[in-house]
């Protein structure tokens, strides 16, 4: 959550619900008995809950116009996030991309991973993917419909920030492959589960 | 044996239900020594046979007027503030004041206007003035003076032409100090003329004085000590006393004969009738009693997943042992927000039970309370874990054991009592009649637990509105 607070000048600067929780810590200057009328008041007006920012859905657009350096790929990324204050969860869905299409079909999902490591901080995040230990395998050629390839690459890590209302940062491998990628915002339900996707 | 309890409780309730003493048997006898006596106030008697005739200063009161208080003060139920004495005190009580500061600058700058004939200066002086000593009432402890102010306002008037708020002017003047007079010789011969009309018709038509006060929040509280006021108004035929307090105006008349001693007895007698006797200090233990009912924002001070918020209400009862000692009771009913990574997996609903005694000082409309107690706190079933996965999958959603293990990643700590002592600062200022506005801060920490549990220094702040019961 972003903060309105300005300085003594008058200039706006930005905090995180995170720095508000640091300036009551014990270790915090400000901590004190003075500090507890602020922090009741706080509690009884505004309330001072969890943080959940970017929790969600987050789809992969690609080959824009506007961003040469987004390369156009076959397969996009779902995220379905979940934050939890500084830890970040969840699980990031494949689609095999479909020209003229609405990709983001279950039908065209072709790979789910369960996000794992993942932290966020301000308006930063950074993940990898859980993979099982698979062999990489081509695409199945005879039901491609489904099909990715099982090793686009491996220990695959995402690295976003949030730049007005998108997800924007780059995808690396540990082959050193890394490329840039963009998300935004989608509605719905977010997805708790890969088996369904798995099984078929 | 519950023969025997049978027997005591019959005891209690047959003492209970025994007629209490008449109030003339307790006066015969002597008072309790811890009797609380009623305050009464007597201001200077408004003597409107001076009316009549030349001017005249307030002299030796009528022996009627003597006689009344002489037998009012015979009743050691009372504690009589005599005229005088009520002159002195609420004289220095009211001079001390900022408004009344105020209101003489206003009289200087009137008088000023007045000499210098800037008629409508003094209009606006000395109008804004009187408003202010009318409202502190301070014709009751210095007649003459705002009668005076009140008679030079209506000379302004006159010369201005206003001959009819001119008129109004010395009528108030008169029925204020009914022995003022205009002064031949030395004042304008119309302005006496015009005072002497309004006198004649006064005391022809014999008004009751139709002055209506705008008694203002400060007055109150100057005269919150004066317990019941007393005002006499004299004339020809009566003697009226009007007394007021709190609770309300009552009137007593008595038609005036021969016998000004007896007459003034038997109104003294009427006044003490219609006065409360007084109560015993022992009986007054639990005089004050208050229902409290407010908004609750809590969190632990030291707890395993940081700061969080509980929202509740709680209900308090409080009664008062003696001036400044009281009890407490409150119970608390809240549940709990999220902490800011949602360790906790769900709200913490609890129930909070608290016994306590203190202290309290009273400054004008504002008490302020201190309270040591005992607190009890019933915390319902507490999960916690700190794993972003068990967070946000359910067991069924089938995720990987290395990011989640449902059976090993959460704890549990199952319901539980906690106690220990509680420090509370509370503060209530009085809103109107017996309702007050509440603001309280308590903590606590816990002693004893039936289950162990991290969480502990429970902090809590309070807003609610309040109701004494006296």
């Amino acid at each position: 959550m972003t903060l309105a607070i300005h300085d003594k000048m008058g200039r706006p600067v930005k905090g995180t619900q995170d720095d508000m929780r640091h300036f009551f810590s014990p270790g915090s200057i400000a901590f004190g008995p003075s500090s507890y009328p602020v922090f009741l008041l706080c509690l009884l007006l505004i309330g001072c809950g969890s943080e959940r920012t970017y929790s969600g859905i987050w789809r992969e657009v690609n080959c824009e116009d506007e961003d040469p350096e987004t390369v156009c790929r076959n397969e996009l990324y779902e995220l379905h996030l979940g934050r939890f204050g500084q830890k970040l969860t969840g699980v990031a869905v494949r689609y095999q991309s479909q020209e003229r299409l609405d990709t983001f079909e279950r039908s065209f999902a072709c790979g789910c991973f369960f996000v794992r490591g993942g932290r966020a901080e301000e308006n930063e995040m950074s993940f990898g993917l859980f993979e099982e230990d698979i062999m990489c395998t081509e695409p199945n050629t005879e039901n491609n419909r489904r099909q990715c390839p099982d090793c686009e690459c491996q220990n695959r890590r995402f690295d976003l920030v949030e730049t007005d209302g998108a997800l924007i940062g780059f995808m690396s491998c540990d082959d050193g492959q890394t490329h840039k990628i963009r998300f935004e915002q989608s509605e719905g339900k977010p997805r708790r589960r890969c088996v369904d996707l798995l099984e078929e | 044996m519950r023969s025997l309890l049978f027997l005591i409780i019959s005891a209690i309730y047959s003492a209970s239900w025994a007629n209490p003493p008449a109030d003339v048997e307790r006066l015969k006898s002597n008072l309790e020594p811890n009797f609380q006596k009623v305050q009464v106030t007597i201001f200077p008697l408004n003597d409107q046979r001076r009316m009549k005739g030349k001017a005249s200063p307030a002299a030796t009161p009528p022996a009627v007027w003597t006689e009344f208080v002489r037998h009012l003060r015979l009743h050691h139920n009372l504690r009589i503030r005599t005229p005088s004495s009520s002159r002195d005190i609420l004289g220095e009580r009211i001079r001390q004041t900022q408004a009344y500061t105020k209101a003489m600058k206003e009289v200087r700058l009137g008088r000023t206007a007045f000499d210098e004939v800037r008629l409508n200066d003094v209009d606006k002086h000395l109008g804004k003035a009187l408003e202010i000593m009318l409202a502190l009432r301070y014709h009751w402890i210095n007649p003459s003076e705002v009668a005076a102010i009140m008679l030079m306002r209506g000379q302004a008037f006159k010369e201005a032409k206003k001959t009819v708020d001119a008129e109004f002017s010395f009528r108030r003047a008169l029925e204020i100090d009914p022995g003022i007079r205009m002064k031949p010789g030395f004042d304008h011969p119309d302005m006496v003329s015009l005072f002497e009309r309004v006198r004649i018709r006064l005391l022809n038509r014999r008004e009751r004085s139709g002055l209506v006060l705008n008694v203002s929040r400060e007055t109150r509280s100057l005269y919150a000590l004066a317990g019941y006021s007393l005002h006499g108004r004299l004339t020809d035929q009566t003697l009226e006393i009007r007394m007021e307090s709190p609770r309300g105006v009552l009137r007593e008349r008595i038609q005036l004969g021969e016998d000004s001693k007896g007459d003034g007895q038997r109104l003294a007698s009427r006044v003490h009738a219609g006065l409360p006797f007084g109560r015993n200090a022992q009986e007054a233990i639990l005089s004050w009693l208050s229902f409290d009912l407010g908004f609750d924002g809590s969190t632990y001070l030291s707890s395993p997943v940081g700061l969080f918020p509980h929202y509740g209400v709680r209900g308090q009862m409080g009664t008062m042992l003696g001036e400044t000692i009281f009890l407490v009771t409150d119970i608390l009913m809240s549940i709990s927000g999220r902490d800011f990574h949602e360790h906790l997996r769900q709200s913490i609903t609890s129930f909070r039970l608290h016994f306590g005694g203190g202290s309290q000082a009273r400054f004008g409309k504002f008490r302020g309370l201190i309270t040591i107690g005992l607190q009890a706190d019933r915390l319902s079933e507490v999960v916690v874990t700190n794993s972003a996965a068990c967070k946000y999958f359910r067991p069924e959603d089938l995720v990987p054991r290395e990011l989640c293990d449902f059976e090993r990643d959460i704890d549990r700590t199952e319901p539980s009592w906690s106690v220990g002592p509680a420090l509370s600062l509370e503060g209530r200022l009085n809103l109107f009649n017996q309702i007050d506005l509440i603001t309280r801060v308590r903590v606590g920490a816990y002693v004893l637990h039936t289950e162990e549990h991290d969480f502990d220094w429970p902090l809590s702040g309070t807003v609610g509105l309040g109701y004494r019961l006296e």
